[in-house]
């Protein structure tokens, strides 16, 4: 080949060869089950969450004490709650509190939880002290700590969202730092010492970079611990106030009138499986995408028989 | 090119060059170090301008040790490396950084120590960016030339390093050390992953490429043919100390010390078959926690006296630029 | 030449089933060797040499998808049709091995005596002080220092010379009839090298065993085999006798190989020779000849049609077109090589 002269030749050469690494990830991705159907349905809820509730004619707070706890019907789709409002637009706005706090919950504590992690790992003096500050929360149950602080703090959404953050962050420090622990050790980060790179470079560039694969898998799994926490916390009271319609308040709502209206334990606990459903199978369908190595074994015959 | 480097001044000089390891006991840090492996002990050597001074040793000789502490990668424990008036070992980081430029090292593991994750152009531009030279463009022309001059193809530029084989590898890694146009280059077993057909054509680019560039070449090796095909003087390590240091090929005419003597005749001949009649070694190196007392070798020296045993020899010179640390030469 | 050889392969391939289809690691790889004889096998990485020795005692049946075609036969058994439970008789009684790494291959948690000792209760259904007496003398017989002690010592507790002699006598503990030797020295030093060379010559000559030493290093070939197969991409491009292969390598590549070697005794101021190019890749093998994108030699015909096994002499054959001209000076070398 050519050594490229000119820009355009550069330019073209490197989109030549970048279309080639895209159709390789095109396969892999396509071939990635776990990963297309988790990413699929998460992508409908998280949908659903920000444009359903528009769809939707009833207002999620208005009661109609004539319509309490009707059965699924043509009206109301999946029936009413003991207040009379429709429980599918009750669903739909908690679908939006429950992916807007997961998500929240999951950047918030990724962020501090890389931050902790990478410095941990690169600085031994630190590495003592923020990891035992980690052991010590880890050791608490993640409920009782995000309810201590609950209980603290008080019932608002915001503090759900402080609460569960500082419940996760440890978990996805003490991930990093084990990744970076091992990066760190690479003879390509001391080849990078070697050429004169600073600290901070050598963090920022090229540990960091090399830890975002267990990171994402890792955030993938605290989004589904997030939203299952904030439904335990609004279950046992201690989460969204009432009346905001989130999937842990219907479902304590639901509680004394199970055995009359199964529709009001029934479609929110169905959200709530499928979203945990889809966040887990995107978690693990990341963690064999990203991870070249980990190489799937598919049915042994088939793959002989295609060969 | 046998030079009597005696007028010369060295560019690079180590004095008692010494790095220990601590060992901490079964309690952790909590009560101290208990131990020390004396990984480097008072070695003492100095690189010529334009000279490939080749390091032997086997596994444990702190031949390895010896290359990083002279880089600051390692700091050393005791001793000095005076290189341009200034001694590296009590440089700050922040100044050290920046003379990085012109001390490089090519590492022995070609497939770790390149960033899998990013492509080569990245990885060798890096240098250019942590020192700030050029523009973006400048970069990538430099990036052209070097994989060039290392014999790979500007179309490399944009493949991931998992796409290259072992000895492609070690271009790059040689290309990465070269792009800053480096005075002395650390070469640390560059060949040892290699195959045989791979490791010639890379040793041969490295002679090349080390006179045409008047390169300065610490060559670390466990390999004794490699050493003395790239070598113009070799030190032998044996425990951490330099036991004999001569021009190549003196060393190899006449090797003096009895290690030296051992180790050469341990390697397999290729021109002679069946078990060829060597000195054996009695036992193994004895460990770097406790090295034995007087000279290092006396526990396998088959000439070993009582005097060996208490009293260490000095590396003195007995011919010209032939220097041996034994007490019966 | 006796009549019944120890180990006879006939045509042993080897196919992995990878994401990218079936991969051809041995290809077609035939030889014999007779009990007593120390054959080496020579080859880069890559040449496959490292998968033949593992499918001989089919130790590749629990790695991945992996299937083989062909005949191994070792004292009239085919090993390849033989039953999984038959199969585990023989490996480590009848054939054993040893590794390239020996602290890899020695289990961390158990004590060297009862590793020697394992293989024994097994095979041998010896009583555990019979078996411990036997360990002992084992360790004895491979020259390892204070015997009596090591028997309780950990792996980790031995430097890597020693660890190599434990896995020897775990190798030899049910008296094999056929040692199959991976790289064994390839992770030590030269001195340590040259005791474990020794050590296994010594024990070929008392033990009548046969040897099958598998390197990368022509050196040791050199020093301590009988015949040499040199493999290249699957296959075996050459086989003859150690004093022939230094003193008449025909096929290319084992002169490009013995030739790019730096040597004690050569003249250290000329270049090395090379041999162009890199090994391709089991995915895309040449057609024809194996060797054809990376020989000095090659024209149309070595590019298109493999090449089958020519006699040059007793005992020494070959797989190339032109080994004749090219011996005696009649082809030309063109484009590759220096």
């Amino acid at each position: 080949m050519e050594l490229p002269q000119t820009k355009s030749q550069f330019v073209q050469l490197s989109r030549k060869l970048r279309k080639e690494q895209r159709l390789l990830s095109y396969f892999r991705l396509r071939t990635n089950y776990d990963l297309m159907i988790g990413a699929i349905i998460l992508g409908v809820l998280i949908l659903v969450a920000f444009i359903g509730p528009l769809l939707s004619p009833y207002d999620p707070y208005a009661m109609k004490v004539l319509d309490r706890l009707k059965p699924p019907s043509a009206a109301h789709w999946l029936g009413t709650d003991e207040f009379g409002r429709d429980l599918l637009t009750r669903v739909l706005y908690g679908a939006r509190v429950s992916m807007s706090i997961g998500l929240t919950v999951t950047a918030l504590s990724s962020l501090l939880g890389l931050i902790i992690g990478v410095y941990a790992a690169y600085y031994k003096s630190l590495d003592h002290i923020l990891m035992r500050i980690c052991d010590g929360l880890i050791a608490f149950p993640g409920i009782l700590l995000a309810i201590a602080l609950m209980a603290t703090l008080g019932a608002s959404a915001t503090n759900v969202i402080i609460a569960l953050t500082i419940v996760f962050t440890p978990s996805i420090a003490r991930t990093i730092r084990s990744a970076a622990l091992v990066v760190r050790e690479q003879a390509y980060i001391e080849a990078i010492r070697a050429q004169g790179a600073n600290n901070a470079r050598i963090i920022w560039l090229h540990i960091v970079p090399n830890t975002l694969s267990p990171l994402l898998v890792q955030a993938a799994f605290v989004f589904a611990e997030a939203i299952l926490s904030e439904a335990a916390l609004s279950f046992l009271g201690a989460g969204i106030p009432a009346p905001s319609p989130s999937w842990g308040n219907i479902l304590q709502a639901s509680k004394p009138v199970i055995s009359k209206a199964w529709w009001m334990v029934t479609f929110p606990g169905i959200a709530l499986i499928l979203s945990v459903l889809s966040l887990n199978m995107l978690g693990d369908g990341l963690r064999d995408f990203l991870d070249p190595r980990s190489k799937r074994r598919g049915n042994k015959k088939a793959r002989r028989a295609a060969s | 090119m046998a030079i009597d480097h005696t007028a010369e001044k060295p560019l690079l000089e180590v004095t008692s060059l010494s790095k220990k390891f601590p060992v901490y006991g079964s309690f952790g840090r909590l009560f101290g170090a208990k131990k020390y492996v004396h990984a480097v002990n008072d070695v003492s050597l100095s690189l010529y301008e334009g000279e490939t001074y080749g390091l032997v040793g086997e596994s444990g000789s702190g031949k390895s040790t010896t290359g990083r502490a002279i880089l600051g990668l390692t700091p050393a424990t005791s001793g000095e490396i005076r290189y341009r008036d200034q001694d590296l070992a009590k440089l700050k980081p922040e100044e050290l950084r920046k003379l990085r430029r012109e001390l490089q090292i090519v590492f022995q593991d070609p497939y770790s120590s390149l960033n899998p994750r990013k492509r080569v152009g990245r990885i060798l531009e890096e240098a250019l960016v942590i020192h700030g030279i050029g523009d973006r463009e400048q970069r990538q022309q430099e990036v052209f030339r070097i994989l060039q001059v290392v014999g790979l193809q500007p179309e490399h530029y944009f493949r991931y390093p998992h796409e290259f084989s072992g000895g492609q590898r070690q271009r790059l890694g040689l290309a990465r050390a070269l792009i800053l146009h480096p005075r002395i280059v650390v070469c640390d077993e560059p060949v040892s992953a290699l195959d045989v057909s791979i490791q010639s054509q890379i040793l041969n680019m490295l002679r090349d490429l080390q006179r045409e560039l008047k390169l300065t070449m610490l060559f670390i090796t466990h390999d004794i043919s490699v050493v003395r095909f790239i070598s113009d003087r070799i030190g032998i390590m044996y425990l951490g100390r330099i036991v004999e240091e001569a021009p190549t090929d003196a060393l190899f005419a006449n090797p003096r010390h009895p290690y030296t003597k051992a180790l050469f005749s341990a390697v397999p001949s290729l021109s002679k078959q069946g078990l060829k009649e060597r000195i054996v070694l009695k036992g193994e190196i004895p460990s770097p926690l406790s090295p034995p007392s007087g000279c290092v070798f006396h526990t396998r020296c088959p000439l070993a006296t009582e005097r060996c045993r208490s009293e260490a020899p000095t590396l003195s010179e007995s011919h010209s630029g032939h220097k041996t640390a034994c007490h019966y030469t | 030449m006796s009549q019944t050889p120890l180990l006879d392969v006939r045509n042993l391939r080897t196919h992995f089933y990878t994401e990218r289809g079936r991969v051809t690691a041995v290809d077609g790889v035939s030889f014999s060797m007779e009990p007593g004889e120390i054959v080496g096998i020579v080859g880069e990485s890559g040449c496959g040499k490292s998968v033949m020795s593992q499918s001989i005692i089919r130790l590749l049946d629990y790695a991945d998808d992996v299937s083989y075609e062909g005949e191994v036969r070792l004292g009239g058994e085919n090993l390849l049709q033989l039953s999984n439970s038959r199969m585990r008789k023989i490996r480590g009684n009848l054939v054993s091995m040893v590794f390239q790494d020996p602290l890899t291959s020695l289990d961390p948690v158990y004590t060297v005596g009862d590793q020697i000792a394992e293989s024994l209760r097994q095979h041998r259904r010896l009583s555990r002080r019979e078996a411990r007496e036997k360990a002992l003398e084992l360790l004895r017989m491979t020259g390892i220092p204070s015997p009596e002690q090591r028997l309780d010592e950990y792996p980790h507790q031995l430097s890597g010379g020693m660890q190599q002699r434990v896995m020897i006598a775990i190798a030899l503990a049910c008296e094999p009839q056929l040692l199959i030797a991976d790289e064994p020295t390839t992770a030590l030093d030269v001195t340590i090298q040259a005791q474990i060379l020794e050590l296994i010559v010594e024990l070929n000559r008392k033990l009548g065993m046969g040897v099958l030493f598998i390197t990368h290093d022509l050196g040791v070939v050199s020093e301590i085999c009988t015949s040499v197969k040199v493999m290249y991409l699957g296959q075996i491009v050459e086989e003859m006798t150690t004093a022939q292969l230094f003193a008449n390598p025909l096929h290319p590549y084992t002169q490009g190989l013995i030739r790019s070697i730096p040597r004690m005794d050569g003249d250290r101021r000329q270049k090395l020779h090379i041999i162009a190019g890199t090994v391709p890749s089991l995915n895309d093998k040449p057609q024809g000849c194996r060797f054809a994108t990376r020989c000095p030699y090659a024209d149309d015909k070595c590019r298109n049609e493999e090449p089958p096994i020519a006699t040059a002499e007793e005992g020494h054959r070959l797989k190339c077109w032109y080994y004749e001209e090219i011996s005696n000076g009649l082809r030309e070398a063109v484009g590759h090589g220096d």
